[in-house]
């Protein structure tokens, strides 16, 4: 792997080599940050209007959690931004503090009230759109691909490769990602207190809580970053479901549970030989 | 020298002819028209609708995009940690 490059984008250090792809990170943060003013998501969110145009870019992104939404039987879900609000998140995580005042009410799901025709938006004016659940994983998927040679860019939990990489894993251990991408999902990070409630933003649809998991981390692999990070969350989301849910749809999965126990489904543990 | 009400008669019956042959030719443009909309090959049978993937092709490509990658186990020390999203 050549010189690896480090910088910091959307709320986490991005780390690549083969490449300096900033600028696709800066385009992605610019229009679906949920703390810029000047973002098109901020925009769109504000917008007293039921139906909305918005740009190509921001179609596709949407289109894109639409169609993870459905995959997951919506449990990744883009209508969560007041959801996260309530349960404090309501400033870049760096800013993000413990705060005495107990959570706000829970904010369910409300996938079914979002319309998307081509670059037309209707939703019932108030919905918080967050499409953080997609779109860093894109913006992976994009960067990657405009490396100037093999290697991998690595934002979060988000990782894609180009050419084989070793990668190392939550609690330890490593795997050699081939092809494709790999995303860790969990409640590792991005944790703070409401009250007495901790908090974190990984948010259950069902409940429009934060979700309560017997993992702590969930890593899949995926034949890009957004398949392995949808997949990830879905399987996070799914407690003890989350495994098996994976092993139908033939995806590579590794768990570590809150007290630090790893469980790897069979496609992990065949392909991968190791924990 | 024909008198001037058989001139008349006879430019009435000609301005006669000449509509019925206009109309005639409207009526005949018209019908090959229509019939060339319902009958001839390569012309427009209906409004022209954009260019779209069957439904089936889309909802194949949806399930099959949480597709898996590949692993394998390591050969060398990490070249970076995944953290957590």
């Amino acid at each position: 792997v050549s010189e690896l490059h480090r910088f910091r984008a959307m709320g986490c250090e991005v780390v690549c080599a083969g490449g300096d792809p900033a600028r696709v990170f800066e385009r992605w943060d610019a229009a679906f940050s949920r703390f810029r003013a000047d973002s098109e998501l901020t925009r769109v969110n504000a917008s007293p209007a039921w139906t909305v145009r918005v740009s190509p870019l921001f179609a596709r992104a949407l289109r894109v959690a639409l169609d993870a939404a459905e995959q997951t039987h919506g449990l990744v879900d883009p209508t969560l931004g007041a959801a996260l609000e309530s349960a404090g998140y309501n400033r870049d995580f760096a800013l993000l503090g413990d705060d005495p005042g107990p959570p706000g009410p829970a904010q369910p799901s409300r996938l079914g009230e979002v319309v998307l025709r081509g670059e037309l938006l209707q939703r019932p004016p108030g919905l918080a759109l967050d499409l953080n659940g997609v779109v860093k994983a894109l913006a992976v998927d994009e960067a990657v691909a405009a490396l100037s040679s093999d290697g991998f860019v690595s934002a979060g939990g988000d990782l894609a490769v180009r050419g084989p990489v070793d990668v190392g894993l939550p609690g330890g251990g490593a795997v050699r990602v081939v092809r494709g991408g790999l995303a860790t999902s969990g409640v590792v990070s991005r944790r703070w207190r409401r009250g007495r409630a901790e908090q974190h933003h990984l948010i259950d649809p069902r409940t429009g809580r934060p979700a309560e998991s017997p993992w702590a981390q969930v890593t899949v692999s995926g034949a890009t970053c957004l398949a392995a990070d949808v997949a990830a969350k879905a399987a996070f989301l799914l407690g003890g479901d989350g495994p098996d849910w994976l092993a139908e749809r033939g995806l590579p999965g590794r768990f570590v549970a809150h007290d630090g126990n790893v469980v790897t489904n069979p496609a992990w543990t065949v392909e991968a030989a190791c924990i | 020298v024909a008198s001037p009400s058989r001139i008349e008669s006879a430019r009435a019956r000609a301005r006669g002819a000449k509509v019925a042959v206009g109309a005639l030719a409207t009526l005949v443009f018209g019908a090959a028209f229509v019939g060339a909309q319902h009958h001839a090959r390569g012309h427009a049978k209906h409004r022209a609708k954009p260019l779209a993937a069957p439904a089936s092709f889309e909802q194949a490509v949806r399930q099959s995009a949480l597709a898996a990658g590949e692993i394998a186990p390591p050969e060398q020390p990490p070249s970076v940690v995944t953290s957590t999203s």
